[in-house]
């Protein structure tokens, strides 16, 4: 079969690639400078106050016990109160709630539980149903008191509260957060989110010493003035943690971050963590198309780095290697295709003498790449010992090469969703 | 509603600051890589000068001695140990091409050498086969490497490449010895004896091949199997 008059795909060149790997570096060495040369900023130490809970919860039965138990734990000289929110479950999660409710009633820590008589599937709607019962209802008790939102399968260290608290002095801050790793991390998805959750845990700690934390995740402390300030939490996203962190950033204040992990059950089936991802990226297109207008100086680091360069052009540059990795898989079968059908078998030989190695080495992209490699490895062990977590380098690895290309897919189904307006849900 | 923080421009500045030290540190970074890649390629380029000149001197080493004795202790020649040397030349020289492009001057200018190497190559194997008996082949593969050219196309000579190189590999013997050599050329080599080779067979376009001395346009590998007569293994 004569194929001259096909050509094969081209090359991807290299003024495709370059690019890629000079705003990769640009972000990693803005967080190295960050390491350096930016401090925490000094605490303005606030007094404890009491605390509202509001723990969303469907079909929860597996695991809101241990969720109310270490709460129950917290070394916290002030009232407790835990109000779970019942998104219509359908097993005895409500059972399972009362009869916690009353083994643990004392003078400082109660347990309340309403319960949403149909379920809207969004957990904003079941947070809002929290707050709004919780300002009709406890109104007076509301006032100097925090708020905390937090998942039915997420738990914290007795010591989480005393740890936190006290860094909610500063006026112009309504938020405090907090490292988040996995509960789980026996199977294969959750080692690899182990590390993912240890990153991310890591880069919003150093942003969070330029003021750009731009994420209250599954547990944010706040100051129960928050919500009448800049208001509930908006039902129309699917990720309103982000939302809820750029609306406050969008008036000016600060969410801080602080050394305290917490930890969380992560999901442990492609299907689910699929699902998951697909959600919060179309959840990130939402909100970041809502708050575009924070893309500008006056409001600090988050107008300048985080929205512009992290999430706008670090989502960019992910598409852009999915398309690259999509198209670079075409190419190796298309080069295959067309072998066989000249009559040719392919054969992978591996060439290891010194002069294939070293030229091989002496790719500008290859010495880059191998440079950014290294100073990502250089940030996994600062994170790791931050938080005093171990992790292997072989899974670190299969986290870059494997695990990492599975978030890009992700990242390209929710990309395609949110053009094409495909239906996305919880 | 609104709280204005106070320090927010001095804030702004010192950012500034830091993402200007960041993109001076990716621009350093960058440079850093490119020389780096380059010096490396030019120290390889280097080795590929050398590797070139010691197989220079056993070619004029073979032919003088072959001229000194009798044509019994040139039939004692290792065609396989002779042709080792310039496959690995050949592969060296692609991975060159591969890292520097097949336009590059540097790469160009040791082509002409290797060509040279390869006609030398070519003598010393046509002079065993014509007086030692020997039952091998040769082939000699003319190609373009220009995008644009009227003499034929690139894409065609590297399927014919891939081609010769399975039709190589399926006609080893049994201890794995190669029975058909194929000898390389650019045919827009500068280099007067490849001219010369093509004057000799009349390579008009590319890709061509001359097996055992018979012309051939691009040829299936099928057709090269019936004219060698040797079946794949």
């Amino acid at each position: 079969m004569n194929l001259m008059a096909f050509g094969p795909l081209p090359e991807i060149p290299m003024w495709v690639v370059y690019p890629i790997l000079f705003i990769g570096f640009f972000i990693s060495f803005v967080y190295l400078l960050i390491i350096f040369f930016k401090k925490d900023r000094e605490m303005v130490k606030h007094i404890a106050k009491d605390i509202f809970f509001i723990i969303p919860i469907k079909n929860g039965a597996g695991h809101i016990e241990k969720c109310i138990k270490q709460l129950m734990t917290q070394n916290y000289d002030k009232k407790i109160t835990i109000l779970i929110v019942n998104d219509a479950s359908t097993d005895n999660t409500e059972e399972i709630c009362r009869d916690l409710a009353r083994r643990y009633h004392s003078k400082d820590r109660r347990i309340l539980i309403i319960s949403k008589g149909k379920s809207t599937g969004n957990k904003a709607s079941v947070l809002n149903f929290g707050l709004k019962y919780l300002f009709s209802k406890h109104k007076d008790e509301l006032k100097n008191s925090l708020i905390a939102p937090l998942d039915s399968d997420t738990y914290l260290p007795s010591d989480t509260l005393e740890t936190l608290v006290p860094h909610l002095g500063h006026e112009d801050v309504l938020a405090v957060t907090t490292w988040m790793l996995p509960a789980n991390e026996k199977k294969f998805l959750a080692k690899m989110q182990k590390i993912e959750y240890l990153m991310t845990s890591f880069y919003r700690y150093l942003l969070g010493r330029i003021d750009a934390v731009c994420i209250a995740p599954a547990f944010t402390i706040f100051k129960a003035e928050a919500f009448k300030k800049i208001g509930y939490y908006d039902e129309k996203t699917l990720t309103e943690d982000f939302e809820m962190a750029l609306r406050v950033n969008s008036f000016h204040y600060k969410i801080i971050f602080r050394d305290k992990p917490i930890k969380t059950d992560v999901p442990e089936t492609f299907k689910s963590l699929k699902k998951q991802r697909v959600r919060w990226w179309y959840g990130t297109y939402q909100d970041v198309m809502k708050y575009r207008h924070l893309v500008s100086p006056k409001y600090g680091a988050i107008g300048t780095f985080f929205l512009p360069v992290t999430v706008i052009l670090g989502t960019f540059i992910m598409l852009f290697a999915a398309t690259l990795a999509i198209y670079s898989a075409s190419f190796q079968v298309t080069n295959i295709v067309r072998e066989l059908a000249l009559g040719v078998i392919p054969r992978f030989e591996l060439n290891i003498d010194f002069f294939t190695v070293s030229l091989f080495l002496s790719d500008p992209k290859i010495i880059m790449g191998l440079f950014a490699l290294l100073l990502s490895i250089l940030f996994l062990i600062y994170a790791a010992n931050r938080v005093g977590e171990k992790v292997k380098l072989a899974d670190y690895l299969i986290f870059v090469f494997v695990y990492g290309w599975l978030l890009i897919l992700f990242c390209l189904e929710a990309t395609i969703k949110y053009i094409f307006k495909l239906k996305t849900t919880w | 509603m609104k709280v204005v923080n106070k320090n927010q421009d001095k804030k702004g500045r010192t950012h500034l600051k830091l993402f200007t030290l960041a993109l001076i540190l990716s621009i350093f970074i960058f440079l850093f890589g490119v020389l780096l890649g380059n010096y490396i390629a030019t120290q390889q380029l280097n080795i590929f000068k050398q590797t070139e000149e010691k197989f220079l001197v056993y070619l004029t080493a073979l032919e003088m001695r072959d001229s000194i004795l009798a044509e019994e202790d040139l039939c004692l020649t290792n065609i396989n140990d002779l042709f080792e040397e310039k496959v690995k030349l050949g592969q060296m020289l692609t991975e060159l091409e591969r890292r520097l492009g097949k336009e590059d001057k540097q790469v160009m200018d040791k082509k002409e050498i290797y060509e040279l190497l390869e006609i030398k190559t070519l003598q010393n194997l046509e002079n065993i086969k014509q007086k030692c008996d020997k039952n091998f082949d040769i082939i000699l593969f003319f190609y373009t490497n220009k995008k644009e050219d009227p003499k034929g196309s690139i894409y065609g000579g590297d399927d014919q490449g891939k081609i010769l190189d399975q039709i190589v590999y399926d006609t080893r013997d049994s201890n794995g010895k190669e029975t058909v050599f194929v000898l390389v050329f650019d045919a827009n080599s500068n280099n007067l004896a490849t001219k010369a080779l093509m004057q000799k067979y009349n390579i008009t376009v590319v890709p061509s091949l001359v097996i055992n001395g018979n012309r051939y346009n691009y040829t299936l590998k099928d057709d090269i199997e019936l004219i060698i007569q040797k079946p794949s293994l």
